[in-house]
């Protein structure tokens, strides 16, 4: 997407903003922290953790999110920063 | 009633070239302090053979094992403090409470295996296995919840169907510069028609500019 295409948009200035609730339970989706393609639906190009105004997720799933990434990241599954190396 | 010993999963992260003398024995002894404490090994394999995320003691590849195991604590501190020994074959290892995959039909099939944590990532296919099981229950829930489901999905098209109208516009835009585009273009195309007899001029004096250009260059 250009720069002119997101002006023309009017107002997404982030890819990852995300207005519709997400339920993975209702999804048929156990958050584990092995399962990085899942996980990595919630963090950021730089690798960060997205909060939850952004995820959509309920308060519960989003803490569970949070510690499999932190659990993925310790494991080598996911990185911490895009830098190291 | 007696308590049952908790489920434990524990994921270890072995160096890529470890010899398979090695591996074994980190598998015998991982099986080892389970059975000897008591406990029940319910599954040791091999998980994955990934790239790693970053770079570990220089290694940039490893091997994932998984073991779940039900037993007393004591095993899962006794399988840590080997791998704290062995931390050149070792590179990482994790042990998280093993939560069976699907929560509430666990209570009436606990003798249907957990599934892979790999077959998660096709929701298409597990929904109406999950809906089915369900069923054996009784109950209509599991219709209404396809129902949901279903409209889930219908929103996130409505979204894609605006995103691709926001999209238009700027192609419209890009049409529209195209479009202006158009004209000078024609109007250079005029200017060439018109400037056909002095162009040749022009480009005998081009070919002059360039042999002075190149003479330019060299000096």
């Amino acid at each position: 997407m250009s720069r002119r295409a997101m002006g023309g948009g009017g107002g997404r200035r982030f890819y990852s903003r995300r207005k519709k609730p997400r339920d993975l339970a209702k999804e048929g989706k156990q958050i584990d922290y092995k399962d990085t393609e899942l996980l990595s639906q919630f963090i950021t190009e730089r690798k960060k953790i997205l909060p939850r105004r952004n995820t959509g997720l309920s308060r519960q799933e989003q803490r569970k999110v949070a510690i499999a990434i932190k659990r993925a990241r310790f494991m080598a599954l996911l990185p911490y920063t895009v830098t190291h190396k | 009633m007696a308590i049952e010993p908790r489920k434990y999963e524990t994921l270890y992260l072995v160096r890529p070239d470890i010899s398979p003398e090695d591996l074994l024995t980190i598998q015998n002894r991982v099986e080892q302090s389970v059975t000897g404490n008591g406990g029940e090994i319910i599954k040791s394999e091999k998980w994955a053979e990934r790239d790693l995320a970053y770079r570990i003691d220089n290694y940039t590849k490893g091997t994932y094992y998984i073991a779940v195991y039900a037993a007393e604590p004591k095993a899962v501190t006794d399988i840590e403090r080997y791998f704290n020994l062995s931390k050149n074959n070792v590179l990482r290892f994790m042990t998280v409470n093993y939560i069976e995959q699907e929560e509430k039909p666990a209570d009436t099939a606990m003798s249907v295996p957990p599934r892979p944590s790999e077959q998660e990532d096709q929701s298409a296919f597990q929904t109406p296995s999950s809906a089915s099981e369900s069923q054996a229950e009784g109950g209509d829930e599991p219709s209404q919840e396809a129902a949901e489901d279903v409209q889930q999905n219908d929103e996130p098209s409505q979204e894609a169907a605006e995103d691709v109208q926001q999209n238009d516009e700027p192609s419209q835009e890009a049409a529209e510069d195209v479009q202006q585009n158009d004209e000078p273009s024609q109007e250079a195309a005029e200017d060439v028609q018109q400037n056909d007899e002095p162009s040749q001029e022009a480009a005998e004096d081009s070919q002059g500019d360039e042999r002075k250009t190149q003479g330019g260059d060299q000096s």
